[in-house]
């Protein structure tokens, strides 16, 4: 039995990966994770002759939950050989998980001739499971006529909106008529990420992470100072987003809401 | 390396399009595009044909449509088909071929209407080619049509004015079945469609017939089926790269295995037993 051929695609640089590629998405109501994985692998294996076979192994350099679904396929991407008979495969594909909880792609391979070099092969995952963690998220849009983002969001890395996630408590106001609120969060508030034009809208998105279940929480986002090169004259300065309240609901088998979306937008108040 | 005729070859591919979120991406759809791109030319004459690898930049492309913004992607190429031409007396008989030796993401967004292009580079060495190619694509896009003026409350259902009636519902039934019956029936065209091509490759070529490696040819052509909504997909040619950097590993062959030209060609071998035999 061969030692199996280790590579590595989560190391810098890549050990024996050629460009490695990740795409994180959610998908699906209530939503679960899907890893889109994607490398040409470097084995530079050589047949002795005979008809041989090896295994390789590959670290995705990503940790996913016990529990997950995945598809591979593998393809021939590079071989060589010289004048002789010659048989290249790719036998088989599994998958499993590193004591690390590192995901890891095997493949078979096998090769015939004097010599056949099979020196590389390409592979695309999909690795689909549950949400690593519980986390709100969602999209907030605004037309561009309310004004572009500030230099300092899209060139410098400054966050444009922060957004909170918790509940709406009353404040003991003894003596007063009208009960006064506040707004508690339940855990550390989110950024947005850098907004990207789509025609005539402005669209951002954002994320909070480690949002406790078994609760329904309030969803506010909020503009921050200094992000927003506007409004124009004649409106209001401060936002408003629509529709609010959003809220989102948490629980073990759903720990995730991703559509949690919102328009900002800016009155113009009567003259 | 490929040409341009494999847009037109590659059959058109098919096409998934799933509504998606991403973290710390403001994307709405997942666009996953397969296909494969089929019986390319002989490309290698004016090529350089001995022994040794010879490197060249490709690109695979794809259309980023109006409306749309492609923030992240990347594509996967493998060989689906290898074409391989015994050489002269005098010459190599030592080939190879890389259909993709690396093949990076996408570098930076792309707006439609555009091109979202991957870079990459291929190989080959001796008379050898890749005769097909099978490509997937994944981009991220975030698609303006897809945003409400104002989103849904999360998790509420529509109200009641604008939830179907039923009379809408009933003719809503109606396209769902129609489509469905439509989709049935394209389904068996193209079954039908493959069988007959089928059937004709594998029928004898008089004109090829005399030729000794006539039926080599046959397994490298097959055509995917063509759906309307396929996006296109086209392989062309880039400036040869520079000096090749450290992805372009995997060269153990090329320097041991280079031959001076005048070496006699290599008796014929014992065949080895292959998987196949047993």
């Amino acid at each position: 039995m061969t030692v199996p051929i280790s590579l590595d695609a989560g190391t810098t640089p890549p050990l024996g990966v050629a460009t490695p590629c990740r795409l994180t998405v959610f998908v699906g109501d209530a939503p679960r994770q899907l890893l889109i994985l994607s490398g040409v692998a470097i084995p530079e294996w050589r047949s002795g002759g005979d008809l041989d076979r090896q295994e390789v192994v590959i670290r995705l350099g990503v940790t996913t939950t016990p529990q997950y679904a995945w598809t591979a396929t593998v393809s021939l991407a590079a071989i060589s050989n010289d004048d002789t008979d010659f048989l290249f495969a790719l036998d088989s594909t599994s998958m499993d998980t590193d004591q690390d909880g590192t995901l890891r792609l095997h493949v078979a391979i096998a090769a015939q001739g004097e010599p056949a070099d099979l020196l590389r092969f390409s592979y695309q995952v999909h690795v689909l499971s549950d949400p690593v963690h519980s986390l709100v998220s969602g999209l907030i849009s605004w037309p561009r006529q309310f004004g572009d983002p500030t230099y300092a969001v899209l060139q410098g890395g400054d966050p444009m909106f922060r957004v909170e996630v918790g509940e709406t408590v009353p404040v003991p106001t003894p003596g007063q008529q009208f009960q006064q609120t506040t707004f508690v969060s339940a855990c550390p508030a989110g950024l947005s990420s850098k907004p990207v034009a789509a025609g005539d809208l402005w669209v951002a998105a954002y994320e909070v992470d480690n949002v406790p279940l078994g609760r329904q929480w309030e969803v506010r986002p909020a503009l921050l100072a200094g992000a927003l090169a506007g409004p124009p004259a004649g409106y209001l300065a401060s936002p408003g987003f629509q529709p609010m309240p959003q809220s989102a609901w948490l629980t073990p088998s759903s720990p995730a809401a991703t559509g949690v979306d919102f328009t900002m937008t800016f009155i113009a108040p009567p003259r | 390396m490929p040409d341009a005729s494999a847009a037109t070859k590659a059959g058109g591919g098919w096409l998934l399009e799933v509504p998606i979120r991403a973290p710390g991406l403001p994307v709405n759809l997942w666009v996953h595009w397969s296909g494969l791109a089929v019986n390319w030319p002989p490309r290698f004459f004016g090529y350089p044909q001995e022994g040794d690898w010879h490197r060249e930049r490709a690109t695979v492309s794809t259309q980023v449509a109006e409306g749309d913004v492609a923030l992240a992607g990347q594509a996967t190429l493998g060989l689906s088909a290898v074409r391989r031409d015994t050489q002269g007396l005098l010459d190599t008989d030592d080939w190879g071929v890389s259909c993709i030796d690396w093949l990076d993401p996408l570098p930076a967004p792309v707006v439609g209407p555009n091109y979202a292009v991957f870079s990459g580079q291929m190989a080959h060495r001796g008379r050898a080619w890749p005769g097909g190619i099978s490509l997937t694509i994944d981009l991220l896009v975030v698609r303006k049509s897809l945003i409400p003026a104002v989103p849904p409350v999360h998790g509420a259902t529509p109200p009641a004015h604008q939830q179907l009636g039923a009379s809408t519902v009933k003719k809503a039934d109606a396209v769902n079945d129609t489509r469905a019956a439509l989709r049935r029936q394209l389904t068996e065209l193209l079954a039908t469609l493959e069988t007959v091509t089928a059937r004709e490759f594998a029928e004898p070529d008089p004109a090829r017939a005399a030729t000794p490696d006539a039926a080599s040819t046959a397994p490298m052509v097959r055509f995917g089926p063509v759906l309307p909504q396929a996006s296109t997909i086209g392989l062309y040619d880039v400036a040869p790269a520079a000096a090749p950097d450290a992805r372009d590993r995997g060269d153990r062959s090329e320097t041991e295995a280079r031959r001076t030209p005048g070496k006699a060609p290599t008796s014929p071998r014992r065949r080895r037993p292959t998987n196949t035999d047993a």
